[in-house]
């Protein structure tokens, strides 16, 4: 398994967007920003140091200074268009589509997933128990990973069925068996599983 | 609402766990990042002097910071992670202290200049 520790925190070695990201919550990520910070302030810190100025240049340099201030404020006033929609919406109030059908999940009381040693352990089981179901039938090609049946009341519609499933070809249900989960490119799980990132994190920490 | 503003709302929102409407946030940050841009290349247009040079790096550092945010922002809604708030907030916060930075310290030197130019008449 690749050590997020030895993925390059500034870019080198890191192929995707997503290794960068989980790259920056490493410790030698986290120290080289402060250390970069501080570099930044003493630096700052040593404006002017040693130069001698002549009258003409004192007031080039002047103007450059208030450039400097200027291009501070243009930045902190650079005015976004947003689209009148809203930024966000509350997940509680998100339909997502099942098999063709809108579910509006109910609400939940935590407020991200959280990566337990459960999961861990559920998603162990379920490894071991496709294991059995594909020695019984190795010409299959890809098994249900897993599955959830939805039950929905519409109104007078009566009651429909939808389903959520989640399935691996046989490479996937290697990787998940050797729980090498970084060469997993999307593993796309139901809400209470975690994702990649977080799969990684938990091992990592 | 500005960049800073807008980074700031999106991770906090994030954070809360809500949902970010990919079609509103994406094109904002699309819009962020070329404002960043052009920004950068402008200042790359036109180095500062000897001596103030250090005022271009840090300019480079917020918009380095400033940018950073705003990938990490694309990767939090396109892959629906809402654990990279916490990273998101720290860079807008070190870009927006790195320009208070640039502010005070040119402030300050312009400040003593004018003095000079003052006693020198």
């Amino acid at each position: 398994m690749t050590e997020i520790s030895s993925l390059g925190i500034g870019g080198a070695g890191v192929d995707t967007l997503e290794r960068w990201a989980l790259a920056q919550f490493t410790a030698p990520a986290r120290m080289q920003r402060a250390q970069r910070k501080e570099r930044i302030h003493e630096e700052l810190s040593q404006l002017l140091f040693g130069v001698d100025l002549s009258p003409g240049e004192l007031r080039l340099y002047r103007a450059r200074l208030l450039e400097a201030i200027a291009r501070v404020d243009d930045l902190e006033r650079a005015e976004l268009f947003l689209p009148e929609r809203n930024l966000s919406v509350p997940r509680a109030r998100m339909m997502m589509p099942v098999s063709g059908i809108g579910w509006l999940p109910s609400e939940q009381t935590t407020r991200t997933v959280e990566v337990s040693a459960a999961h861990e352990v559920h998603s162990r089981n379920l490894a071991k128990t496709l294991q059995t179901a594909l020695a019984l039938n190795p010409k299959s090609v890809h098994r249900d990973f897993h599955c959830v049946g939805i039950v929905m009341a519409r109104g007078g519609e009566g009651v429909r069925w939808g389903e959520d499933k989640v399935q691996l070809s046989q490479w996937g249900l290697s990787v998940v068996n050797a729980q090498d989960y970084p060469k997993v490119a999307k593993l796309r799980l139901p809400p209470r599983f975690p994702s990649q990132a977080e799969m990684v994190q938990f091992r990592a920490g | 609402m500005t960049v800073e503003e807008f980074l700031y709302q999106s991770a906090d929102r994030l954070r809360e766990g809500e949902y970010l409407v990919p079609e509103v946030v994406l094109e904002s940050i699309d819009q962020a990042r070329e404002r960043l841009e052009e920004m950068c290349e402008h200042l790359e247009s036109d180095p500062s002097p000897s001596g103030l040079e250090p005022l271009d790096a840090a300019m480079f550092e917020a918009y380095g910071l400033f940018l950073e945010a705003l990938d990490l922002l694309e990767l939090a809604v396109e892959e629906d992670l809402p654990g990279l708030a916490s990273e998101i907030l720290v860079r807008t916060q070190d870009g927006v202290e790195t320009l208070r930075e640039v502010r005070r310290r040119a402030g300050f030197h312009n400040d003593s200049l004018q003095e000079e130019v003052g006693a020198i008449g």
